[in-house]
């Protein structure tokens, strides 16, 4: 039931959103929140499906293997450092590849406000990964 | 840094699977381990010197970055 517990919160959550969503009457605004209510609810009912499915008695041996490997895999330090040697590496490309994006929308002269946007994500990407290491630097 | 983790798990006749489990790791990070490709946090050095009941140095053998 622990396990449930959260996915059920969020199915309900979902329905109402999809509920909201066919009620109001702004067409757009409407869509928005169904589509958001239909996400939710349904990736939160295949998650309640997948424990329903693995809760069963004749598998309960072989879900307990796989939440002692899930909770080795979180806790194990090199899979930690691992994880965040991926998030520095794809901080660095994501850095890289806005910068170039820009620069070659600019060369096919897009619109302006276009490369603005892209140029403005890669500052704040390099100004909040400044903020983060300073943050847990203070804290170190 | 070197290591005498493979050493001292199959002179114990103990699994690699086996020792991840006591470890709390996974059995990918003994192998990493045991290759030297990966070097222990000083929490999983203690970890592995109490369970083979020896000193950190027995285990790890730290040698000087070539300049």
């Amino acid at each position: 039931m622990k396990d449930k517990k959260i996915f059920m919160i969020e199915a309900v959550v979902g329905i109402l959103l999809i509920c909201a969503g066919l009620l109001i009457r702004f067409e757009y605004y409407s869509n928005l929140i169904f589509v958001m209510g239909f996400g939710i609810s349904f990736s939160s009912f295949v998650q309640l499906l997948r424990i329903i499915y693995w809760q069963q008695p004749k598998r309960a041996g072989e879900y307990e293997a796989k939440k002692q490997e899930a909770y080795i895999n979180a806790v194990d330090e090199r899979k930690q450092y691992l994880r965040m040697q991926a998030g520095y590496i794809t901080y660095q490309i994501m850095t890289l590849v806005l910068l170039g994006l820009s620069f070659v929308l600019a060369l096919f002269r897009t619109s302006a406000w276009v490369i603005g946007m892209l140029f403005l994500l890669f500052v704040s990407c390099w100004i909040i990964g400044i903020a983060v290491y300073r943050a847990l630097e203070k804290r170190m | 840094m070197k290591n005498r983790l493979e050493e001292l798990r199959r002179q114990r006749g103990i699994k690699q699977e086996e020792l991840a489990a006591e470890l709390k790791v996974s059995r990918q990070t003994i192998g990493s381990l045991e290759n030297g490709r990966y070097n222990p946090s000083i929490q999983l050095a203690f970890k592995i010197s109490r369970y083979f009941g020896m000193s950190i140095e027995e285990i790890f053998i730290y040698e000087e970055e070539s300049k």
